[in-house]
């Protein structure tokens, strides 16, 4: 039920001027938003730069937010759309397989399990780049990011007819980018491994 | 032949209805086509589902905080009624005493004269007169704009802002080698970028370097509960020399 849902209550609160309202909000989706503008744009200086885009546009918009759809799918609307406007300034060849070394801190992996979990994500993130930008963003949202189809519509203002057409093209372009016999056997082989895996 | 590509995704998801699903399967038996399609889709599924989700970096919401904190503050400054107002002016003037008090001791401690202040100061203070006053805590020292030439990062912040907690209410020590200027344009794309500079939040320090490579300065500032009142809080502003954009917010309690 919308009434539930403790994101609408923020947002309430947000507009009702208490500004740790939205701190809470941002803290509760900056992980998904900065994934998803992550595997949209397939560089970590370019999340960096659409995740803090998304935030802000939220907050100048959120006064329009009207609860009608949930704020995870509209805070996903915001994110795509600030993706689309990056990779449309930047009109340039993602830099694929690039590590993302030097762009600030981040954790080290914790094992050898887990690094090669990293690993295989690049490589992943770095296929993805090659889909078309319309269908990976219905492939990353149905499948990376677990809306589903209605969901996904709703954050791409496209009806659910298409997001089913488009997913499908987007999955057989990504298995083609993800190539070779020996990589399907890793993705297959790997499996989900901890609790951070979407 | 008609393949039934919308269905295809609900194939491989297994979300289709029992007839819809009699439908693909009869077109599966007769088109390799779309059999290697289904095989290829689930495929970048098991790949999808072993993303691994990466850890948000270090100041990527920071200046988003910092903005809503900005924007707050002017809603905030246009709701506050006459009362209120007439009070904050009162703590200024309170503040403005103290500062014609320090006025008249420094030079004894410094060996600078009132009228050498004054002459340096004026124009370098902040762009709202009395606010600028108050923002240069009990210093008669004008604010003068410190030129470092290196990159800072987010640790050299959490050291700048424990140096401006411990140096509370002392004007902190600036680093030798800082190059001085005006602080006008600094001051100016602060408040620009959204901060109120007197009345809470008193600017102790102007910083002009790089943060992660992007020209910007940093204001330090000793942030109270209201003007007038001893600090709580020590507040970095770091923003884009070039178009004074938040670049990151640091704030440390005292």
């Amino acid at each position: 039920m919308r009434e539930a849902d403790p994101d609408a209550e923020l947002v309430r609160r947000y507009l009702d001027g208490d500004v740790q309202a939205f701190g809470v909000l941002v803290e509760r989706h900056e992980r998904r938003v900065y994934n998803l503008a992550l595997r949209m744009t397939g560089r970590e200086e370019d999340a960096r730069d659409a995740t803090q885009e998304a935030f802000l546009t939220a907050l100048r918009k959120l006064k329009t937010f009207r609860g009608e759809a949930a704020f995870t799918t509209w805070m996903h609307r915001v994110t795509v759309n600030a993706c689309y406007d990056l990779l449309r300034k930047r009109q340039r060849a993602p830099l694929l397989h690039e590590r993302d070394e030097g762009s600030g801190p981040r954790p080290e992996p914790a094992s050898a399990d887990h690094a090669d979990g990293v690993g295989m994500s690049i490589d992943v993130r770095a296929a993805l780049q090659q889909v078309p930008l319309d269908f990976r963003a219905v492939l990353i949202l149905c499948d990376a990011q677990d809306l589903s189809y209605e969901d996904a519509a709703e954050a791409l203002g496209v009806p659910v007819g298409t997001v089913k057409s488009r997913l499908h093209r987007g999955r057989v372009a990504l298995a083609r980018a993800l190539g070779s016999p020996e990589a399907r056997e890793r993705a297959d082989a790997s499996g989900p491994s901890d609790g951070t895996v979407t | 032949m008609t393949h039934p590509e919308d269905l295809l995704a609900e194939f491989v998801d297994g979300t289709l209805a029992d007839d819809q699903r009699a439908v693909v399967d009869a077109h599966l038996a007769t088109c390799a086509r779309c059999r290697e399609e289904v095989e290829a889709a689930a495929r970048a599924v098991s790949a999808l589902a072993v993303l691994h989700e990466e850890p948000v970096p270090l100041g990527v919401t920071g200046p988003v905080m910092a903005a809503a904190e900005g924007s707050e503050r002017r809603r905030a400054a246009r709701r506050r009624p006459a009362w209120d107002r007439f009070q904050w002016a009162g703590g200024l003037a309170a503040a403005a005493i103290l500062v014609l008090v320090a006025a008249v001791l420094l030079p004894r401690v410094t060996g600078r004269s009132a009228n050498d202040e004054a002459a340096e100061g004026g124009s370098e203070r902040a762009p709202t007169a009395e606010a600028g006053d108050a923002a240069l805590g009990a210093s008669a020292e004008p604010l003068q704009l410190e030129v470092l030439d290196r990159v800072l990062d987010d640790d050299d912040l959490k050291r700048l802002a424990d140096d401006a907690a411990e140096a509370v209410p002392a004007v902190p020590e600036r680093e030798a080698s800082a190059a001085l200027e005006p602080a006008n344009a600094a001051i100016s794309c602060l408040t620009d970028s959204g901060i109120t500079v007197g009345g809470r939040d008193m600017l102790v320090r102007a910083i002009r370097a790089q943060y992660l490579g992007t020209p910007a300065y940093v204001g330090v500032f000793h942030e109270s509960r209201a003007a007038g009142e001893p600090p709580e809080k020590i507040l970095l502003w770091v923003v884009s020399s070039t178009d004074c954009s938040i670049l990151t917010i640091v704030s440390k309690s005292i």
